[in-house]
């Protein structure tokens, strides 16, 4: 409504430029990577996958699937 | 989500965020950023905060513990710069999504899903005192800022001993703790201010008031309106006796 620009979509219908400064929560902040096809971001260090609801990344510690051994 | 396992809290920032959300949908999208508003200062004092940000056109900007978005959609109508809307209720993040069309994500502030130095700009409205470890959340406002970006806050900062009812689940920093809690976390004070809170447009006020009347007339009977209601009135009356002050301030992130 007042935005001033149209939000550009990237993957999971996610504005690129806010993909592009998503990071882990946990202390070590690590980048994270899409999987589209589970609709979910996934830590690159430890193994936590947070999910993304209606759009909107759930980057809660608490919320996050842990993907099982590999990784921290 | 252990630190807002209140449910004073839960009913306050995430049922009533939605109920706002669809009460601005039957009034009409004017009544957005007054009502988003709520509980975040004035028109005056977000005018004080961002004119402190110094903002460009291209600066990359936060809003921790962004509500439903009023703020952060005042600041693109204003401003021309979207800010990313993180907060801890997904209700709400789904409100500022919907209705100011801004980015956002569901996060806690003792804990940014963001990489260090992503934002040139920051701004935290009201919402410390809702935050257990200040000490940690104003670290991780730091660590998400530049070296030089600015920091904004809306502090509910007490002066004195509470008295009568409190709101549950706040714990109000003293006024006078303010200045070494940011200066703990990297961020250099420059300047400080006290927020009029009553220095909106009339028609803020009153569309603020009808978004209000709207939640009342569908959900008035929903003990968790009254629950929002009563700790809203409790910060309200704290605020009345001067005994709580809605600090603002300026940092630099150094």
């Amino acid at each position: 409504m007042t935005a001033t620009t149209e939000p550009a979509r990237g993957p999971l219908g996610l504005d690129p430029a806010l993909l592009e400064i998503l990071a882990c929560p946990d202390t070590h902040h690590s980048p994270l990577t899409v999987d589209e096809a589970a609709a979910e971001l996934l830590c690159t260090t430890c193994d936590r996958a947070f999910p993304v609801r209606d759009g909107i990344p759930v980057l809660l510690l608490d919320e996050a699937r842990h993907r099982g051994t590999s990784g921290a | 989500m252990a630190e807002l396992a209140d449910e004073a809290m839960e009913a306050e920032f995430g049922t009533v965020a939605a109920w706002t959300e669809q009460a601005v949908r039957a009034l009409g999208p004017e009544y957005a950023v007054p009502a988003g508003c709520r509980g975040s200062g004035s028109e005056s004092a977000l005018r004080w905060l961002a004119d402190g940000l110094e903002l460009r056109p291209d600066s990359r900007v936060l809003d921790d513990g962004a509500g439903v978005g009023g703020p952060a959609g005042w600041l693109a109508a204003e401003r021309g710069v979207r800010a990313v809307c993180a907060e801890p209720m997904a209700e709400a993040v789904r409100a500022s999504h919907r209705l100011f069309g801004l980015p956002g994500v569901v996060a806690d502030a003792q804990g940014l899903p963001f990489a260090d130095g992503a934002f040139d700009a920051a701004w935290c409205l009201g919402v410390l005192c809702t935050i257990p470890d200040k000490a940690a959340a104003l670290a991780e406002l730091r660590r998400v800022l530049a070296p030089g970006g600015r920091a904004g806050l809306l502090v509910f900062a007490a002066t004195g001993p509470l008295t009568g009812p409190q709101p549950e689940g706040n714990t109000f920093p003293a006024a006078e703790e303010l200045p070494d809690l940011l200066a703990g976390a990297g961020l250099r004070l420059e300047r400080t201010g006290r927020a009029d809170l009553s220095d909106s447009p009339p028609e803020w006020t009153e569309r603020a008031d009808a978004v209000d009347a709207e939640v009342e007339r569908r959900h008035g009977q929903d003990p968790r309106w009254q629950e929002a209601q009563e700790q809203s009135g409790r910060v309200g009356r704290l605020l009345s006796e001067g005994v709580l002050v809605p600090w603002l301030g300026l940092a630099t992130a150094r």
